[in-house]
């Protein structure tokens, strides 16, 4: 049973509609099922508009998470036709003319329909110690020569847990430390304004930490925000054995 | 609230794959993981041929006899063609082995996508020049 | 002395976390409850300025009063939850310049720092900036997180104690005798409908007071005015830069992270829900936007959304700019005769902080509950705490 001819002539929409897939697990449910719903769409319209607007007036018991509508919260992190996205700025138009399927974000536990436990991520964020603020320098659109104009402002990640649902190795390894953290790490390391990095630097140098990524790269490629969490990874391991060669050759040449 | 216009199917869901079969997951990634997915499935593959390598090898010891009717088998040309697929397979999980190696100790992390499909194409022209000589033509 | 009162909070957003952490501080029993995700309504959506007050210096007096005290509190209880680089009021034309005298008093009488700069220095400040520039007044504007900045508020009533329960919706107020006794709500997870029992309950809905409102029938004068934003790739300004004018369409740009965001338009609705995106207003987004920065013009669109303000008071206003930004409390047993229910409504995200100071006082008055604010003082947990935090979860079985 889908929605009415009515429904889905909406007045704003361009007489389309789309059809959305949603594999939700309903609460006390042991499996997801499938629940469909046709929307009528504009050019523009995001993900998240087509949800909310199935919350809205179609089924008020679907149960998604969603706040700054802008990429900058991280809150509506899912899987739209089997690839990581943030909702709010995933137009419709760029999900193919098909069905589009929703499911929730991998690697994390579903808590009811796109809602996921989202403990584990800031769990494994917090050794990382890595604060909310950066220091940057470059603006958009400054030329090589332009002046070197500090500023503070938010660190890239905005903790939406796409890269850990992406990682092939968070899909079969629970123990891995996971992209967000190992990103998290690199940034500390890079930015330890007066803190030791040799201590976060010692917890990732771990079987289960930066050594553990097999380079599928596909945390960078479904980042929202330009994090690159495998080239902070793959940066890890560069540092880290830098510092081993170096310790190695320094008692090579009979110096400690 | 319109519950006539709720749509629920009720069909049962696929479950996400997990554990040993977490990595398995193609539909919606990028060539990064379809490089790690082919490297874990010519992996696998050569991990399984060399079992029934060392089987074939061991027919050694039981003779001249046995060992002349397995390389009677091994000329046919269906056989040959498997052949000359396992040579691919070690070409490419060697090549993307030598990128795995180099871009996992953080050297030319950006040009990863390049380096793959260099790795492909030597494979590929590679394979061609292997299937040619096998089958006498060059 | 702990007071066992419960009082429940209605809505999720700025206003709720604030009434939640402060009334749990007090040492009250708080249970909130969100019909979505927490700051989902209009909070998690404005531009993610963190007033100095300059806008409302020259034609609102109070709220430019308001926002420069909570500016410099919310730096002391929210260390690193700002990108504090200041801001810049910009004079492009002659009329801007007509402005400049009437914002520099005004400035100085609202006690907001303020600080003049050339054209030169104003371009060496911000080389993004239209280079027709005549002068730029500097402020102490930030750009804040608008979902980060009161997770830390719920965190920290968490933490205290407060029962923070998100899916589930009001669909009700018990009422006896002209007295609200509790909340009846669904549970939009288990689908199940229960009653709460509650010695207070506090609207704090933001542009859904008045249909809380109605559900005791009392009125809560509310105007919905929603406003269009417009979020570009590229961070083309280190600070919030701000028209030189009296307060009209795209004029203010905050750089958030490595993006722009273009704001804002201003109309009026009924429907709080689901407010469209007239697509002129984007337009207008790009326009107003380059006339700061002409760069905005060619950058590439990340989002455009929009989110509606609940603002206080009916009337003739027509556009929505008219009325005040201030927020009001109402104890509806003043206003009309019902007993049990307090809206705290109104004002803006920088002033969260306050208006729940105010509804709490409100609320201890009421129920004869003696404990003084502390919100003040009190430096909140980090925003991850509030996922990290293991006890008092509300179990839904």
């Amino acid at each position: 049973m889908t929605a009415t001819e009515e429904q889905v002539r909406h007045q704003q929409g361009t007489g389309q509609a789309r059809r959305i897939r949603i594999s939700r697990r309903r609460h006390g449910a042991a499996r997801p099922q499938v629940d469909e719903f046709d929307v009528a769409v504009g050019p523009d319209t995001t993900l998240l508009d087509a949800l909310r607007e199935i919350r809205s007036h179609q089924d008020r018991s679907l149960t998604l998470r969603y706040s700054c509508c802008h990429a900058s919260c991280g809150t509506c992190g899912m899987r739209a036709n089997g690839r990581e996205v943030l909702a709010c700025v995933t137009p419709l138009a760029s999900l193919g003319s098909g069905p589009i399927t929703v499911e929730p974000l991998g690697n994390a536990r579903v808590e009811h329909d796109l809602v996921v436990d989202m403990r584990d991520l800031y769990d494994s964020l917090e050794p990382a110690g890595r604060p909310l603020i950066r220091q940057d320098e470059r603006l958009a659109g400054q030329g090589g020569d332009a002046p070197v104009l500090p500023f503070a402002r938010y660190e890239d990640c905005i903790e939406c847990g796409l890269c850990v649902s992406a990682c092939v190795i968070a899909g079969s390894d629970p123990a891995y430390l996971g992209p967000a953290a190992l990103a998290a790490a690199w940034r500390t390391v890079t930015e330890p304004r007066g803190a030791d990095p040799s201590r976060v630097l010692a917890w990732v140098d771990d079987e289960q930490g930066c050594w553990r990524c097999h380079a599928s790269f596909e945390c960078t490629e479904v980042c929202p925000s330009g994090v690159d969490p495998a080239g902070a990874t793959m940066a890890l391991r560069r540092e880290l054995t830098r510092r081993k060669l170096g310790r190695i050759t320094r008692r090579g040449r009979g110096r400690r | 609230m319109s519950a006539a216009t709720t749509t629920r199917t009720g069909r049962p869901a696929r479950s996400p794959l997990r554990g040993a079969a977490g990595w398995a997951r193609v539909r919606g990634r990028h060539l990064g993981s379809v490089a790690f997915f082919i490297n874990r499935v010519t992996g696998l593959l050569l991990v399984g041929y060399l079992y029934l390598h060392l089987g074939v090898l061991y027919l050694l010891t039981e003779g001249q006899g046995s060992w002349a009717s397995v390389l009677r088998l091994f000329k046919n040309h269906y056989v040959l063609g498997l052949e000359s697929l396992l040579i691919l397979f070690i070409m490419v999980h060697g090549l993307n082995g030598l990128r795995l190696a180099v871009v996992g100790t953080g050297i030319g992390v950006r040009h990863q996508k390049a380096w793959f499909a260099a790795a492909i194409s030597v494979s590929a022209a590679l394979y061609l020049v292997v299937v040619l000589a096998m089958f006498g033509v060059i | 002395m702990t007071s066992q009162a419960h009082v429940v909070v209605i809505g999720g957003g700025a206003t709720g976390a604030g009434v939640a952490h402060d009334l749990a501080l007090r040492g009250l029993r708080v249970t909130l409850l969100e019909r979505g995700e927490l700051t989902s309504g209009t909070t998690g959506r404005h531009h993610g300025l963190l007033h100095s007050g300059g806008r409302y210096a020259v034609g609102d007096r109070e709220s430019a009063i308001e926002c420069i005290e909570e500016n410099q509190i919310l730096r002391r209880i929210a260390p690193g939850s700002f990108e504090e680089n200041g801001g810049l009021f910009v004079a492009l034309t002659d009329e801007d310049m007509d402005y400049l005298n009437p914002f520099l008093d005004a400035c100085e009488a609202c006690g907001i720092p303020a600080t003049l700069h050339k054209a030169e220095a104003a371009l060496r400040l911000e080389p993004g900036l239209n280079p027709d520039v005549k002068v730029a007044v500097e402020v102490p504007d930030a750009t804040v997180d608008p979902m980060r900045l009161v997770l830390r508020f719920f965190a920290t009533a968490r933490r205290n104690g407060a029962d923070l329960r998100t899916f589930t919706e009001v669909t009700g107020l018990a009422c006896t005798a002209r007295t609200v006794s509790g909340v009846l709500a669904r549970d939009l997870v288990t689908e199940r409908d229960y009653e709460l029992t509650a010695d207070l309950v506090v609207n704090a809905a933001g542009p859904w007071s008045g249909q809380v409102g109605q559900m005791a029938g009392v009125t809560v004068p509310m105007q919905l005015s929603p406003g269009v934003l417009l979020a570009v790739r590229g961070r083309f300004c280190g600070r919030v830069l701000n028209r030189l004018h009296k307060s009209a369409d795209g004029d203010i740009i905050v750089p958030q992270r490595g993006l722009s965001v273009v704001g804002t338009t201003s109309w009026v609705v009924q429907d709080p829900d689901v407010p469209p995106v007239p697509a002129d207003h984007v337009a207008r987004m790009y326009a107003e936007g380059s006339k700061l920065v002409p760069a905005i013009a060619s950058a590439e669109r990340r989002s455009a959304w929009s989110a509606v303000r609940p603002l206080v008071g009916g009337g003739a206003a027509s556009t929505g700019r008219e009325l005040s930004r201030t927020f009001q409390c109402f104890d509806h047993k003043q206003t009309e005769g019902v007993e049990g229910l307090v809206t705290i409504t109104g004002g803006k995200a920088t002033t969260l902080r306050a208006m729940a100071e105010t509804a709490a006082d409100v609320v201890c008055a009421k129920l004869g509950i003696d404990a003084t604010c502390r919100t003040a003082q009190t430096v909140l947990a980090p925003h991850g705490a509030y996922y990290q935090e293991r006890g008092g979860r509300y179990d839904r079985d």
